[in-house]
């Protein structure tokens, strides 16, 4: 067999038994929508650790995190940064949630909004706006795949084929068995990446270099200025640091999926303690930026740095080492992609759909509906995937920046009673409407800080503002 | 009608914020180099496992003063008590996996 039948093999026997799994951790269950979407809210500690892990790790901290560390060098920190201080800020702000998710029967963040600020309108916008930027995070674990299939076949299958046939598997499994499914299949899939990370953190210097140490050592000697911020980059320097790590930590559990992950928990004191033991997960991150700074010396000149990663590892390591670590990035980007596209679909069908345009449907047409909307929102992010060629780190950071505009609404929510409906509906729209200007004008960075910072700071002064306006009968001081 | 945090564990947060970003000019440098590490990537790693100390340190601030309070004041109905109709009115949660 050739190298590339070898490695391409094994990715195949790893992908279907992550589909298997799949397949058998949903066949045993009546698939109503709160089965499908929160796991009937009977998750222990263990799988609510499985499934917010397995939302974490995505093709993002595999491919792009050692992509950005090949191609930006010091700003790619920010990522260890934001990815601990993100489970410090749940540990505050996810057990009201869950609290108040229990006693209303809450199923999405868009609920969370309809209930809190008692407004159809503003929950139909969130759920919208949640869905637009998880196409960009859908897009990225789509050109993940096609990246792997296309290194590991030694470019013999064109990205596009690969990713048609993954998403097709993605859209397969969400359909068949829902959240629980995911779970399952993250077992799978953080202990192949686990280990996958180890051994090329560990493996690819002392096969370079000769240890870690040497590494560096020979990176701050060829590259001397790559190691620090703002590294290979013009502006992004230590303000932009400052500015991105605070977005996304306050950003993270707005993400829609990750949101309503809290909501498979079996109790608050569950997601508490998952916050304390978390961080030590970014650990493993250390270990891809290690093999990201070694592509720095041993293989300079890549022209896309997310492609850094994995030809440094076929350059490494045998063939069938190859597939493994292929497999493990396929589940890794297959696993959040069907997270990812189950969780807008359903705040499409259950947030924007019904109570704008059909409030008579039942619960098994939105689910009906919700199904539909898996594969029509797979397509979107497969189109993107065949024609766009952002890195994969820029189009996360533009996720973040539509989704952490959320963050104001959540917390004065929780904790500010005077927080009213126009004003979290005006610090949302302008902060939504501050990231689609400055992203499409390429204002980002703005005066060497994040543009999702600079939306989210006027959001949030334009909705404690707001409140405080006395406006008579629109101010609602409700709360569940 | 939701706990709010107590300070000492809101301190305790801010102290890995404090370490891991806002302080970035201080220890943005390659030298010393600390294990083989530059001190940048050595001092986000250490402070990866002290975050989780003192998330540790909050976890029992917290449960402690929250038990105290939930003892006293009643503040926290159980879940089911409290259970009440969702937005869409629909959704009643389903009983059957617990």
């Amino acid at each position: 067999m050739s190298s590339s039948s070898v490695a391409l093999t094994i990715i195949f026997v790893i992908i279907a038994a992550g589909a298997c799994l799949g397949f058998l951790a949903g066949a045993r269950r009546k698939l109503n929508l709160e089965q499908w979407t929160v796991g009937g809210r009977g998750f222990g500690v263990l799988l609510v650790y499985l499934l917010m892990a397995g939302e974490v790790y995505t093709t993002f901290s595999f491919l792009g995190a050692s992509g950005w560390a090949y191609s930006r060098g010091g700003p790619a920190l920010y990522i260890m940064a934001y990815l601990t201080l993100a489970y410090v800020v749940s540990f505050f702000i996810l057990p009201p949630i869950w609290e108040l998710g229990r006693r209303h029967g809450l199923q999405t963040e868009s609920d969370f909004f309809a209930r809190r600020y008692g407004s159809n309108y503003l929950a139909a916008f969130v759920s919208l706006t949640g869905m637009a930027f998880l196409v960009p995070y859908v897009q990225l674990q789509f050109t993940g795949l096609g990246i792997i299939v296309e290194v590991a076949s030694f470019d013999g299958i064109r990205r596009t084929p690969a990713m048609v046939i993954a998403v097709s598997i993605v859209a397969a499994f969400v359909l068949a068995s829902g959240v629980r499914a995911v779970a399952w299949v993250s077992v799978l899939k953080d202990s192949l990446m686990v280990l996958a990370a180890l051994a090329i953190g560990i493996g690819v210097p002392y096969a370079h270099f000769g240890g870690i140490g040497k590494m560096f050592a020979a990176l701050a000697h060829t590259r001397p200025a790559h190691l620090t911020m703002p590294g290979a980059t013009p502006n992004l320097g230590h303000a932009w640091y400052i500015s991105a790590v605070l977005l996304t930590s306050l950003g993270f559990y707005m993400w829609p999926h990750s949101f309503a992950a809290t909501f498979t928990a079996r109790s608050g004191d569950i997601i508490r303690r998952n916050a304390v033991v978390m961080p030590l997960y970014t650990l493993t991150l250390a270990f891809v930026f290690f093999a990201g700074f070694s592509a720095v010396v041993a293989l300079p000149g890549l022209a896309n740095g997310d492609m850094a990663l994995l030809t440094i590892v076929r350059s490494t390591f045998p063939a069938w080492f190859l597939g493994v670590i292929g497999g493990a990035g396929a589940l890794t980007a297959m696993v959040p992609a069907a997270i990812f596209t189950l969780t807008a679909a359903t705040l499409f069908a259950k947030n924007f759909y019904r109570p704008l345009f059909a409030p008579a449907m039942t619960d098994d047409q939105v689910a009906r509906l919700a199904r539909l909307m898996v594969v029509v929102l797979s397509l979107i992010g497969l189109f993107f995937a065949i024609y766009s060629s952002t890195t994969l780190v820029s189009l996360l950071l533009l996720g973040y920046a539509g989704v952490g505009q959320f963050f104001p609404g959540v917390v004065l929510g929780l904790y500010w009673k005077r927080a009213t409906l126009s004003g979290v509906f005006t610090g949302l729209v302008a902060g939504v409407g501050a990231v689609a200007v400055l992203g499409l004008t390429k204002h980002d960075p703005m005066f060497g800080l994040n543009a999702g910072f600079v939306a989210l700071c006027l959001n949030f002064l334009l909705a404690v503002g707001v409140s405080l306006v006395p406006l008579g009968r629109t101010r609602r001081a409700p709360g569940g | 009608m939701i706990k709010r945090p107590s300070w000492a564990a809101l301190l305790l947060a801010l102290i890995p914020f404090a370490a891991m970003c806002f302080s970035v000019a201080l220890w943005d440098r390659v030298q010393p180099v600390l294990l083989g590490l530059p001190f940048n990537l050595f001092w986000l790693i250490g402070w990866i496992v002290l975050t989780t100390i003192c998330m540790w340190l909050a976890y029992r601030l917290e449960t402690r003063a929250g038990g105290r309070r939930l003892d006293t004041a009643g503040r926290m109905p159980t879940p089911q008590a409290g259970r009440m109709r969702a937005p869409q009115g629909r959704n009643q949660p389903d009983d059957s996996s617990r």
